[in-house]
């Protein structure tokens, strides 16, 4: 289950935005510790800074960012001092990726199987294995197989000559399952479309595939839920459910709907106005939330079981990252605020084994 | 569009025959010596006397049957269409090898600008760009001409030819009409080379002017696709960047400079007159610029008529084109 | 209504507002991409020029008209000097020339200085450009205007005329007009804008089409904040007078007047709600639109600068000069086409010179549709 060892270990994380009208710090010291093998959730508002942190992590900041200060450490070592060309290799080995709107996410001008192909393609050497492997046996390997028995598939470099042919079929063979592992209908048709041809559902299942195909260590879920409909999000979290305890990975799922973030999450980190203001298991935010920003959050969700009560929003509004408030940026609409909360960030500080808590 | 065709030839029609204060239009078929009755005799002949309306109408006739009526002296008087017949396939040479120079040399340079967006590379495409577009066309095919020419000429370098589609004396069987072609089919390769030496300059010149164009078109299309989500998600992958540009940015970013390409060979067709000119180039709109100023309505007409075509053919081409290449048009 | 009325107000100076600071982006855009900067500076630099010239350079030395009078004396032995080597002399006997003067960039047939025929003939050139750029822009744009707005028949009819004059290949219209209708600079200025004209119709209609979208909504939601207080007055003075008027009278006179002014009150609640949405549409039309699609039509008409620069003196160079020592950058590079090789010079700067304005103009029309792309901004 839930291993041990920190996976990814952010520590201190500050990254600003140069714009026209002055420098946007986006990101305001953010600390995280991922461990390995659990599904840890990142909610806040939107422009909280979740989104940005995946990126600094994944490395696919826009030209205008920068960081400013911080580490992120990955099995220990920090990537934010690697060259571009290291953080792409993690990338593709490692680090996968899904996104918010399928639609926009998938190239439209490109079969479903080419997309889905090139991230197989990536590791040659691995298809080789496979296919060699493949000829000793009856049944098809599978992309399940590949996953449980990935020691057996990894090590020197096959000695045998595999044919282009015996490559393309490996490929496809792949492919085809990988698409029924994330419950797509008919596979091997949906292969010869183009992205516009398949419904929202199905194209979002198609990027959670291509994100599957690396094996990732850690699994990056950005708004998945956002752009669907209320019975797709289900599905797909209900998907999502099952790979995970299929596939070895992390999973860091940002979200701003706390919901989401309960059906699925071990651990929710809360995050406001640049900073994770709260971390702590799932069952530990619900009962006991900490951070006033939680509070309020806790309040504005309606709870089906409690009478009809006044749906309580959060007073004032997100504040704007050119100049945002001092010390505790939560502070002008905190309603625990004291003097120092103005002129102190505070930190995150232990309040229990799995709670912690940046707030005075 | 056969509207459009009509206005076209209309606009023509009046303004090479029907004004007083211009140019007569008996004036290509006359030549000094003539006494004014003669003249009065070639005019009827021609119909000039008769109403402006009953012209057209009888030009229209004839000209749906194919006879766009007879050129005046300066083209030894061969009708119309057989001297335009003639001679286009020479302009349609080099606007060919014109529009391979220009897409070889702009789509390259587009990217380039777009993918080092604002830096050195950027800059430097785009005075070269712009350069190109702001160049008048008279003025370049000189500076090839002097350079490549006749300083290579007088320092002893070799050097290309710079007027004329052709040198030499012999002859080639006339299969397609463009000299190259022609003496590859008549297996004379010597005469291909030099019809080739001879297409280099003016072809470069004409391209020098629209490459500008095609680069900053690739160079826009290409900008809004590398903003595009499907590119970041390829980033995501892992991808090399090379890959990334290749595979997934350049296939989007290609599909409206390629369907461009067909209507910029339509109107470069249309443009080459004055590159004609410079480089004693023997095709049509050579021609046409001796018929403006010669008067001769009946040679203006069927090249304009022509080139209109043209124009209204290629953009329904490229509408064609568009639909294969774009796989979510459903036609 | 007041409330109406003040918040409509608010909503206009918040308009301004945004348009100013779009406007400071815009320039702030500008000053930072060097090469528009480059551009602009060429360009004002050819401007001051062109309004100096006449004062820098005596121009009388490019003769009233026809030939330039020097004297009485025809300087046939400074035609085509380059220096003091270089020389040809089409009269009898070679000789060199060895005279005082030093010609910067040579001379031309009639022994005129090219470096100050050159400065001559830049108010010439940029006048002219101005000029069709300007009828042009302004002819096309109300024709697109007229279409976009109209619609229909009216529509249809601009857009094949706006075809016809698309189909033409290269410049023979112009050359046809120049033709036909001699060979004075207005003439060729016709001409030119002939062929200019319709990309603009194209460019306004679209801008139109696609804003009439928008500004339908906003009319229809414009009309349910209520009339404005012009028309309000009248409707409650007819209101008044009505109800005044009805109450007189008694028995069939009365109801006769009841009916007559219920009436009158629904065609004058009829007229009126057609003024108001043709009030509407007006305010829409100069308020929105026009500021919107300004843009696009300045990078074109920026763009079209340059190039109508270049159809001019290639239609002088092809030989419609009204007169053939005209200092115009094409005249002038004419006459050296029939020397090209003995004496280039008289190519090689006049088309320098013009390539250097229509580069500069096309640098800042270039620069200013990076620019103004809304996908680009930010």
């Amino acid at each position: 289950m839930i291993g041990e060892k920190i996976i990814i270990d952010v520590r201190n994380l500050k990254v600003n935005f140069r714009t026209y009208r002055g420098e946007v710090k986006a990101l305001n010291g953010v600390d995280l510790k991922i461990y390995e093998r659990e599904v840890i959730a990142l909610v806040g508002e939107s422009g909280c800074g979740k989104s940005v942190t995946a990126q600094t992590i994944l490395g696919l900041l826009p030209e205008n960012a920068y960081v400013l200060s911080g580490e992120i450490f990955f099995k220990g070592e920090d990537i934010l001092k690697k060259s571009n060309e290291e953080r792409r290799i993690l990338r593709m080995k490692e680090l996968a990726t899904v996104f918010q709107d399928p639609m926009t996410y998938l190239n439209p001008v490109l079969k479903i199987e080419a997309q889905l192909k090139e991230v197989f393609m990536l590791d040659k050497e691995l298809l080789k294995q496979v296919a060699i492997a493949q000829r000793s046996q009856e049944k098809e390997i599978t992309f399940t197989d590949l996953l449980t028995k990935q020691e057996k598939f990894r090590g020197e470099p096959a000695h045998e000559k595999v044919s282009r042919d015996e490559l393309k079929k490996t490929v496809e063979n792949l492919c085809i399952d990988i698409l029924r592992l994330v419950k797509m209908p008919d596979p091997k048709r949906i292969l010869r479309l183009y992205p516009f041809e398949l419904s929202g559902g199905m194209r979002q299942r198609a990027m959670i595939a291509m994100a599957l195909a690396r094996r990732p260590s850690v699994f990056i879920a950005d708004e998945i839920t956002t752009a669907v409909d209320v019975t797709i999000q289900a599905q797909i979290l209900h998907l999502l459910r099952e790979l995970r305890d299929k596939i070895d990975a992390s999973v860091i799922m940002i979200t701003h709907d706390l919901s989401v973030a309960a059906e699925i999450a071990d651990r929710i980190a809360v995050m406001y106005g640049g900073n994770v203001v709260e971390v702590a298991t799932t069952k530990e935010i619900f009962n006991n939330p900490l951070h006033p920003y939680t509070i309020m959050l806790m309040k504005a969700i309606p709870n089906v079981k409690k009478p009809v009560e006044k749906l309580e929003s959060i007073p004032g509004t997100v504040p704007e990252m050119i100049n945002p408030p001092s010390g505790c940026r939560f502070h002008p609409r905190c309603h625990v605020a004291k003097d120092e909360c103005s002129v102190k960030t505070p930190k995150l500080r232990k309040v229990t084994e799995n709670h912690k808590v940046a707030c005075l | 569009m056969i509207l459009v065709l009509i206005g076209v030839s209309l606009i023509v029609f009046y303004l090479a025959r029907g004004f007083p204060s211009g140019i007569d239009p008996v004036t290509p078929y006359i030549h000094q010596r003539m006494t004014a009755e003669q003249i009065e005799e070639v005019r009827i002949i021609h119909g000039f006397d008769q109403p402006i309306y009953i012209q057209f109408f009888y030009w229209l006739k004839d000209a749906l049957r194919g006879d766009f009526g007879i050129t005046g002296a300066w083209a030894n008087s061969r009708p119309a269409m057989d001297v335009f017949l003639s001679h286009f396939p020479l302009t349609v040479q080099l606007s060919s090898a014109a529009i391979i120079l220009t897409v070889a040399i702009g789509i390259p340079l587009g990217i380039i600008s777009a993918i080092k967006n604002n830096k050195l590379p950027d800059h430097i495409s785009r005075i070269i760009a712009l350069t190109g577009y702001s160049t008048p066309s008279y003025w370049f095919g000189f500076i090839l001409q002097l350079v490549f020419f006749y300083y290579f000429l007088t320092w002893g370098l070799p050097h290309l030819p710079s007027s004329g589609a052709t040198g030499m004396d012999v002859t080639v069987p006339w299969v397609t009409g463009m000299p190259v072609l022609d003496g590859l089919l008549a297996g004379n390769i010597e005469y291909s080379l030099d019809a080739f030496a001879h297409l280099i300059l003016p072809a470069f010149s004409l391209a020098f002017i629209s490459l500008g164009f095609l680069a900053r078109i690739v160079r826009a299309s290409m900008l809004e696709v590398l903003r595009q989500d499907y590119i970041t998600l390829a980033r995501s992958k892992g991808l090399k960047e090379r890959v990334v540009i290749y595979r997934h940015a350049m296939k989007n970013a290609l599909i409206p400079a390629v369907t461009l390409t067909g209507i910029f060979f339509a109107m470069l067709l249309g443009g080459a007159m004055i590159t004609e000119q410079i480089f004693n180039w023997p095709g049509v709109g050579r021609l046409s610029l001796t018929a403006v100023f010669q008067g001769d309505s009946n040679f203006l007409l069927i090249y304009t008529l022509a080139l209109a075509v043209i124009v209204v053919v290629a953009n329904l081409i490229v509408d064609v084109v568009y639909v294969f290449l774009d796989p979510r048009i459903k036609y | 209504m007041k409330r109406n009325d003040a918040r409509a107000r608010k909503a206009r100076t918040g308009e301004w507002a945004a348009r100013w600071a779009d406007l400071k982006h815009t320039l702030y855009l500008l000053r930072r991409n060097p090469l528009v900067l480059l551009g602009s500076l060429l360009a004002i630099f050819f401007i001051v020029l062109s309004l100096l010239a006449n004062y820098i350079v005596d121009p009388s030395l490019a003769g009233p008209s026809g030939y330039p009078e020097f004297g009485g004396n025809y300087p046939f032995q400074r035609s085509y000097v380059w220096s003091k080597d270089h020389f040809i002399n089409w009269g009898s006997g070679v000789k060199l020339w060895d005279g005082p003067e030093f010609f910067y960039l040579g001379t031309d047939g009639w022994g005129r200085d090219l470096f100050k025929m050159i400065i001559l003939a830049l108010p010439v050139d940029i006048e002219n450009a101005v000029i069709i750029t300007l009828a042009g822009a302004l002819f096309g744009t109300l024709l697109g205007t007229l279409a976009g707005y109209a619609g229909g028949l009216v529509d249809e009819t601009i857009l094949r005329v706006t075809d016809i004059f698309l189909a033409f290949p290269g410049l023979v219209l112009a050359l046809v007009f120049a033709a036909m209708f001699g060979r004075s600079i207005s003439t060729l200025r016709l001409a030119i804008i002939l062929v200019w004209w319709p990309s603009y119709v194209r460019l306004m209609r679209g801008q139109i089409l696609s804003e009439k979208e928008k500004s339908y909504v906003e009319a229809l939601r414009a009309l349910g904040a209520g009339y404005p207080k012009n028309f309000l007055v009248i409707q409650k003075c007819h209101n008044i007078i009505s109800s005044k008027i009805v109450g007189l009278g008694a028995g069939r006179l009365k109801s006769l007047l009841n009916r007559l002014f219920l009436l009158s009150q629904r065609v004058v609640n009829g007229v009126l709600d057609h003024l108001v949405l043709f009030e509407m549409q007006l305010r829409i039309l100069f308020r929105h639109i026009i500021p919107n699609s300004i843009y696009p039509i300045l990078v074109q008409a920026t763009l079209d600068f340059g190039g109508s620069i270049l159809t001019f003196s290639a239609l002088m160079f092809l030989g419609f000069s009204p007169t053939p020592s005209l200092p115009e950058l094409g005249n002038l590079a004419a006459d050296g086409y029939s020397h090209v090789f003995d004496a280039p010079w008289l190519i090689i700067f006049p088309g320098l010179v013009m390539l250097t304005i229509a580069l500069a103009f096309n640098l800042v029309g270039d620069g200013l549709r990076d620019v103004l792309d809304p996908k680009l901004r930010r």
